[in-house]
């Protein structure tokens, strides 16, 4: 087997080292330390109206900061969308919505304790403050971790001309700062989700096939990175890439928009794995990538597309999902 | 898709991703055995200053494997780097495929859980890729398969390994 951390609950608290401690030879948790990052494009803000559902497919993002000590997190993060939100249904749809969030709960849940913030859809804004929200991590390592945020909206926000916005969900990247990871890197890094970020917005908004050279040079500079790391600085046989959100927000904007070729939802789902995006530590990614290559499996037959069918049987092998896989084979005839 | 304990995978049979093939397509066939030539001269792995020695009438058995995609117009790719005893971050190897735009390696654990994967024109490849160099990233410690597709410029496979048995 390939090693990869497991974060078990309840093991947790007494598995973490001291702050300031080597985060060498740990076994569960998170080390302990500041962890600096920002959440990610490849985010919904899931919207009620009275013909149904929407999601808007917003974009932006805003830092994070988490300190994580005896077992316990807390921390803080800010959302800001860009101006302008889209929709299949409606197109550009000027609004945007920001948050201001405190976060505190263990390594297996962590919530919003206070949320202050703003739904803006002209020509109304609604400020409102709440509490709710909860940050799951999905990868971790010593030096990087990564995972999805979800920020219930209903009962909060609600613009009358349009109607009650439900949710928000994005995914989020973090690296461990201070001695470990200095300012310089932590830009780099910065600028490496930037930019899949922008492959990510193009593939949910605006439904732009996978630039694969980019992405193959963003994870070749992750890799490079995390390469380069010195000794001291991680976990020998627990990883992750300091990529994996933003991979994460990646791989659920081509596999849940039915636009991007089926060959390029391959194509990230092996990324995701080569920079420890996948396998999450819950699966839950996973089960919904599935879930999408079902469908899209059933389009490939009805189509006869013998590329994308191919594209699914790799898939299933990559993700270990064997009933796909079987029905992928048969597929082929 | 379902999760599994990845301690466990040291205890599990090999089952491959076969398992994409489900019963019998695709599935890892009986042993078979190879024959060294009889004049092969080799040095062991443990000690690379060894004089070399003649191995005389050596017999090494390899697990004979079938792509599930066979019989589905894929040609066969062999994996020609060891499979077993290979250490924790081994280099995998293969036969170059004629008309292979990229090649598509995934490596899956006994259980079948997802482990690593890589995409890149070359046929070979270090576990962890560029990770190698480095302390963090994945590494072998028990049974796996991996499947390697030669893909064409298209999108299709057009060679296809199946799941080999490996083991650190």
């Amino acid at each position: 087997m390939i090693t990869r951390r497991r974060l078990a609950a309840g093991l947790t608290a007494a598995m973490l080292v001291a702050a300031g401690q080597p985060a060498t030879a740990q076994q569960g948790g998170v080390p302990s330390g500041t962890w600096e990052g920002s959440v990610s494009v490849g985010w919904r803000v899931t919207f009620d109206e009275s013909s149904g559902g929407s999601t808007f497919l917003a974009t932006g993002g805003g830092p994070l900061i988490l300190e994580s000590i005896g077992g316990g997190v807390t921390g803080s993060v800010s959302i800001s969308t860009f101006a302008v939100l889209r929709t299949r249904k409606f197109g550009v749809f000027p609004g945007s919505v920001n948050l201001d969030a405190t976060l505190e709960g263990g390594f297996n849940s962590v919530i919003f304790k206070t949320v202050s913030g703003s739904v803006n859809v002209p020509p109304a804004v609604q400020s409102f403050n709440s509490s709710g929200g909860a940050l799951t991590i999905d990868t971790v390592g010593c030096q990087h971790m990564s995972g999805r945020l979800t920020f219930p909206l209903a009962g909060v926000a609600a613009i009358d001309a349009v109607g009650t916005f439900r949710e928000i969900e994005a995914s989020w990247s973090a690296s461990r700062t201070g001695d470990v990871l200095d300012a310089e890197e932590l830009v780099a890094i910065q600028r490496l989700v930037g930019r899949l970020d922008a492959v990510a917005r193009a593939a949910r908004i605006d439904s732009v096939p996978v630039d694969r050279l980019e992405l193959s040079a963003v994870i070749a500079e992750a890799e490079r990175r995390v390469a380069t790391l010195s000794a001291g600085a991680v976990c020998s046989g627990e990883w992750t890439t300091p990529i994996a959100g933003a991979m994460l927000g990646l791989l659920d904007a081509v596999a849940t928009n039915p636009d991007i070729p089926t060959i390029d939802v391959e194509f990230v789902i092996q990324s995701a794995l080569q920079t420890g995006a996948i396998p999450t530590l819950d699966g839950s990614a996973e089960a919904r990538v599935v879930a999408a290559l079902e469908a899209r499996l059933e389009q490939a037959v009805a189509s006869g597309d013998r590329a994308a069918l191919d594209a699914v049987f790799m898939s299933a092998v990559h993700l270990g999902a064997r009933d796909l896989g079987q029905r992928a084979l048969e597929a082929m005839g | 898709m379902k999760r599994s304990n990845r301690s466990a995978m040291l205890a599990a049979a090999v089952l491959g991703l076969t398992a994409c093939g489900g019963g019998d397509s695709g599935s890892t066939a009986p042993q078979s055995t190879v024959s060294a030539t009889s004049d092969e001269t080799t040095a062991t792995s443990a000690s690379p200053e060894t004089t070399p020695t003649t191995v005389a009438e050596t017999t090494t058995t390899l697990p004979a494997v079938t792509s599930p995609l066979a019989d589905r117009g894929v040609a066969a790719l062999a994996l020609t780097s060891p499979t077993t005893g290979i250490g924790e971050r081994p280099t995998f190897t293969w036969q170059a495929v004629e008309g292979a735009d990229v090649y598509v390696v995934s490596i899956t654990g006994a259980d079948g859980t997802p482990l690593w994967a890589w995409r890149g024109t070359t046929t070979d490849v270090a576990l962890g890729g560029e990770l190698i160099d480095g302390e963090e990233g994945p590494r072998l410690a028990g049974d796996a398969t991996i499947d390697i597709f030669a893909v064409d410029g298209t999108g299709r496979i057009i060679a296809a390994s199946g799941p080999v048995p490996i083991s650190a």
